[in-house]
């Protein structure tokens, strides 16, 4: 079934990559590589549920974070190795593998529960996973920039990051599966804004810098 | 008279947090509060003061990498004890051995190695100096140490996996700590400006295989708590590594 699904959505996107050019033909090609990374986590998770005998619960809070977060990190590793170690680009194309893994996890969840999905469902689902897969892989980008840079660094921070990624990963997959899976899908978009917010935060401090000064000159030059 | 002023407010928020700390762990052990609660909440508000510390002040030292690295660290420490606290209302406990929040650890020590090996050792001795070598060969005692602590803690029954797999990198961890403490860094000076915090840094390693020694009194592992103690010395940590780093730009 879920290579069903993989053919369905990926046999349009690949048709779409003849008619994009330079970066949007990158991004969906490495969009294209998060759902056969998802295929092959897919594959890689049956094996090993099969044959380390844990319960679903467990084995999604123990095993598949881990796995998945590898598996995800190639991608991103190869593009950084063979393509380009700039940090905006790897962002992006780390962003690009988790949304697509995501893509292809929604859509085999849907398949498979589609007698109990909702329309809020689908909305919070889609978000929350998308920004969680985006974020982790993303975190792990932010290591492999440094790969020609400071080749030291690039060793054992990715490792550290790779390892943050796969314990936000089980709590988030921990959450779901609890009373409250609530507190789990407002999570990643909980950690996108605080990160977002972060990022930009000297132009936010600077915007309201700007408009509490213009206002202060307009009420000094009225009571003058 | 300002930098004493100055001093004396950062030490005193971890410091009272340390004593109400200790309080509720004394608490813990008399039985009056549950010990997984206790040294939770110890780990999580420790590592949030070390996070926003360190962030507070990141600005002030030039936006560092040193820095960043080490907030990251103390970001990964605390994802390993919110996965302890959602594990512990999911599940209803707190289980012994490896575990996800193993990985965080593990990824703790790899973010300090990061910051020593990675980013200030090809400063401090990225020449190679046969002057130095004495150091190199000195420094060795530290993951000695750490080796002969998790061969104490694996004969008292402590979880093979999870005691291995975290002692490798604190091994090689406290190998460039040590090593930075005692170099001469007379060219730069960045590494003696941090020795107070190399100073903390080693005896969290220490403590943290000291943790990971199963022993049992009064039907609490007390090892549990030298957890909370680790902890409260991840605060201390970040305060001594921000004045040391401030003072990198004076």
């Amino acid at each position: 079934m879920v290579y069903i699904i993989f053919i369905c959505i990926v046999a349009p996107l690949s048709l779409m990559l003849l008619l994009l050019k330079n970066e949007a033909r990158t991004l969906v090609l490495f969009m294209i590589m998060g759902m056969l990374i998802c295929l092959s986590a897919y594959e890689i998770n049956s094996l090993f549920h099969s044959i380390l005998g844990m319960t679903d619960s467990k084995f999604t809070v123990y095993f598949t974070p881990v796995s998945e977060e590898i598996l995800k990190a190639l991608p991103v590793l190869f593009y950084a190795l063979f393509i380009s170690d700039k940090k905006e680009k790897l962002i992006t194309v780390a962003l690009s593998v988790g949304i697509g893994f995501a893509i292809l996890e929604n859509a085999y969840i849907l398949v498979t529960n589609y007698e109990t999905v909702t329309v809020l469902w689908a909305v919070i689902r889609g978000f929350a996973t998308a920004l969680m897969h985006g974020i982790c892989t993303a975190t792990i980008g932010f290591g492999a920039m440094y790969i020609y840079k400071k080749r030291k660094l690039f060793y054992t921070g990715t490792f550290g990051l790779l390892c943050c990624a796969c314990t936000y990963h089980s709590i988030y997959n921990m959450l779901v599966q609890s009373k409250y899976d609530y507190v789990g899908f407002v999570l990643p978009i909980f950690t996108y804004s605080t990160c977002l917010l972060i990022s930009h935060a000297d132009k936010v401090r600077k915007y309201f810098n700007t408009k509490f000064v213009s206002k202060t000159r307009v009420e000094d030059n009225i009571s003058i | 008279m300002d930098a004493n002023k100055n001093s004396l407010c950062s030490f005193a928020i971890p410091s009272l947090l340390s004593l109400g700390f200790i309080i509720c762990i004394i608490f813990s052990y008399m039985g009056k509060v549950n010990p997984d609660v206790c040294v939770l909440s110890c780990q999580i508000i420790a590592s949030l003061f070390a996070i926003l510390y360190g962030v507070i002040n990141y600005k002030k030292m030039n936006k560092t990498l040193y820095m960043q690295i080490l907030i990251c660290g103390c970001v990964c420490y605390l994802l390993g004890q919110c996965y302890w606290v959602v594990h512990f209302i999911t599940f209803g406990d707190v289980p012994w051995g490896s575990s996800i929040a193993t990985i965080s650890l593990i990824g703790f020590y790899l973010f300090i190695c990061s910051a020593e090996y990675g980013s200030l050792d090809s400063i401090v001795d990225g020449a190679h100096d046969k002057s130095l070598r004495k150091y190199r060969t000195v420094s060795i005692i530290a993951p000695i140490v750490i080796l002969c602590l998790l061969v104490t803690a694996l004969s008292s029954g402590a979880d093979k996996l999870e005691c291995t797999a975290r002692s490798i990198p604190i091994m090689f961890a406290s190998y460039y700590t040590f090593k930075h403490m005692i170099i001469p860094d007379v060219k730069n000076g960045y590494t003696v400006l941090l020795r107070p915090y190399y100073k903390i840094m080693l005896l969290f390693y220490v403590l943290d295989m000291v943790s990971m020694i199963p022993y049992k009194s009064n039907g609490l592992y007390i090892n549990y708590y030298v957890e909370a103690l680790v902890a409260i010395l991840l605060m201390f940590m970040m305060i001594v590594v921000t004045r040391g780093i401030k003072r990198w730009f004076i």
